[in-house]
């Protein structure tokens, strides 16, 4: 596997990546006028990267705006849907094989912030509170203050018609790229959120998407953090069963304590999941692709980037996966 | 085991920092605000602000500077007569660190000016590190005299550390050719005064860089004897100048010690039994970080964390 992280495009985190070890980085798509990733931004990236030793392995998420129409089913879909091909063959001529992508329409959902182990600042999700308040659990998506709340209900199987559609125009064209599509299941994982259902909320719904339309490139980018928040999963059996699939081809690293209906985010030493199982797991599977420190809790003086949170969770992912490896008996 | 760390237990934010990433015990750097005095006042207000954060007080991480070691030996080797007045205002210090309940004082014994560092940014992607310069052997005469001092010193000091209840726990920062540099001679140390209050800081990086040195070995050999008191994990590489610093991840990419060193180096600690704390010491600087490299510490003590699990489960 590949520790990456998530790296922005200044030159002050592509250096801390690299001085942190970490080779492989996973970008967000550019947002661009034209509603396409276009090949000239990724290449920019890319040479700025390679100063640092650093390889784009995969782009999570383009702008939404890129496919919103796409996900609720509206006129203008077909154009989006045209653009995000144009994205995955602009990421062939430029090399990265794995995009990212969510089909959360309202987007992630937390309720609150709350003071973890020594005061740092973690994520918090009740369900109560996200059903009580729903404007508010989306509010800290953007706090300038233009959340998305939707003018009309939708259902599963919408939902599921809209994500079929998507998937029977686009992964042939991943599959004639080479580009591996990697679904992000909905976090927090709970049907329906102001009358539009979430959809990939359980280990069915994921396999579900899988079966939509067979084929290698229509995989998961498995969100630890988020199947271990399903109630009743044991998220080291769903690295064993998705990944003798090989239906993992990007990963999330990342720890919560407790299960809906309410989870926090935590460091990822005090979690719920056994991690060292957990990187066994991805281990026996053979998982080759890249797995990201995912969120931090918020920690004293820390930069905008949270590089101290990050350097703690790379630091640690470093530490289990070499410890792995020595049982395994393999030169980390 | 426990994970540990070195911070400047005045600093709020320090206290702060250590607590969000799970360390549990922790040693005071040996400096204390301008205006106060190394008397057991301040050292109990110093404990005090560890264990109101709620942290098991491990003790200081160094002698005051006044006190140092290697500044004593340096002036017994140049005869000076006033180090005797320096010895009694130690186990002055000493009596007042035990009145104050400092449980253990690190005492780093280098060879005086036997080692020259530099910072470099030549660490990995430019990270800053100490390049510590190889040592000439100093003459035997010079090793005898220095031998010679240091057994004065653990004389008139280990009685006061006794008396005191203040444990003291010896090592040094880079090895140096003929001092200090084999385990033999950590056991002259250790028996050169024999007294429960002293043991050593097993710093694995700085133990590993003596020759032909086992460090599972070496642990079983001073464990069994109960003499570890505090463990460091460190990442020290001997290159053809120097020894360099680096990150702990990076002993993976070394041959020797192999993938496994610090991982071994943990599950042999635990295997005698010791099940004190562990800190990791200064790491190379991160672009963009504070002096006294607050992401880098973040990322070492990740990478031990992780490694104090896979242990305490086995």
């Amino acid at each position: 596997m590949k520790i990456a992280l998530h790296v922005g495009p200044t030159r002050e985190e592509a250096q801390f990546a690299a001085q942190v070890g970490v080779k492989h980085a996973v970008i967000g798509g550019p947002d661009s006028p034209t509603g396409i990733v276009e090949y000239e931004a990724l290449t920019k990236q890319q040479a700025m990267f390679a100063e640092y030793g650093l390889e784009i392995c995969a782009i999570e998420n383009v702008p939404i705006h890129f496919y919103d129409k796409v996900m609720f089913g509206l006129p203008g879909r077909d154009e989006q849907i045209d653009n995000y091909c144009a994205t995955i063959r602009n990421m062939r001529h430029a090399g990265i094989p794995i995009l990212g992508y969510n089909w959360m329409l309202l987007g992630g959902i937390t309720t609150d912030y709350v003071h973890g182990r020594g005061g740092a600042r973690e994520r918090r999700f009740e369900l109560p509170s996200a059903l009580r308040n729903p404007t508010a659990s989306l509010e800290w998506r953007n706090p300038r203050g233009t959340i998305h709340v939707p003018d009309q209900e939708l259902s599963a199987e919408q939902v599921w018609d809209n994500l079929t559609y998507f998937l029977q125009r686009v992964v042939p064209v991943a599959e004639e790229c080479n580009v591996k599509l990697a679904a992000h299941p909905d976090d927090a994982p709970f049907p329906s959120h102001m009358g539009v259902a979430r959809i990939l909320w359980n280990l069915d719904a994921l396999q579900r998407l899988i079966d939509t339309v067979p084929s290698p490139c229509n995989a998961l980018d498995f969100c630890q953090g988020t199947i271990s928040e399903m109630e009743g999963v044991n998220v080291i059996d769903a690295i064993y069963h998705f990944g003798r699939q090989k239906k993992i081809v990007f990963a999330h690293f990342r720890a919560v304590a407790g299960q809906m209906p309410r989870f926090d985010e935590v460091f990822m030493d005090e979690g719920d999941t056994d991690m060292f199982a957990a990187m066994q797991a991805y281990k026996d599977v053979g998982f080759d692709g890249p797995m990201r420190a995912d969120h931090t809790p918020g920690v004293v003086g820390d930069n905008q980037y949270a590089h101290r949170g990050f350097a703690f969770e790379v630091g640690y992912m470093r530490g289990l996966a070499q410890a792995v490896d020595r049982f395994r008996g393999v030169s980390a | 085991m426990k994970l540990a760390l070195t911070i400047n237990c005045w600093s709020d934010e320090d206290l702060l920092f250590a607590s969000q990433f799970g360390v549990t015990h922790l040693l005071a750097e040996a400096s204390i605000p301008q205006g106060l005095q190394w008397d057991r006042r301040t050292l109990a207000s110093m404990r005090n602000r560890v264990e109101k954060a709620e942290f098991t007080f491990t003790g200081l991480a160094g002698l005051p500077q006044p006190f140092s070691i290697s500044a004593y030996l340096q002036r017994g080797l140049n005869n000076d007569p006033g180090r005797e007045q320096g010895l009694d205002a130690l186990c002055a210090f000493v009596t007042e660190a035990g009145a104050a309940h400092i449980p253990l004082i690190v005492c780093e014994c280098d060879m005086p000016g036997a080692s020259e560092s530099v910072i470099a940014p030549e660490g990995r992607a430019g990270a800053l590190i100490h390049k510590y310069a190889h040592s000439t052997p100093a003459d035997r005469a010079i090793i005898a005299g220095l031998w010679q001092h240091l057994t004065h010193w653990l004389q008139r000091v280990v009685p006061a550390a006794e008396n005191a209840g203040v444990k003291l726990a010896f090592g040094s920062r880079y090895v140096t050719e003929g001092w200090l540099d084999s385990i033999g001679a950590l056991q002259n140390l250790l028996d050169a005064v024999p007294c429960p209050c002293v043991g050593l800081v097993f710093n694995q990086g700085v133990i590993a860089q003596m020759p032909g040195v086992d460090l599972p070995e070496a642990i079983r050999h001073f464990g069994a004897q109960k003499k570890i008191f505090l463990v460091e994990v460190s990442n020290l590489r001997s290159r053809p100048a120097h020894v360099v610093e680096a990150f702990l991840d990076e002993m993976a990419q070394e041959a020797k010690p192999d993938s496994g060193a610090m991982l071994r180096v943990l599950q042999a600690n635990r295997a005698t039994g010791y099940e004190g704390p562990v800190q990791p010491v200064t790491p190379p600087g991160i672009g963009g970080d504070t002096h006294w490299g607050h992401k880098g510490q973040a990322f070492n003590l990740g990478y031990l964390r992780a490694l104090l699990q896979v242990v305490e489960r086995a």
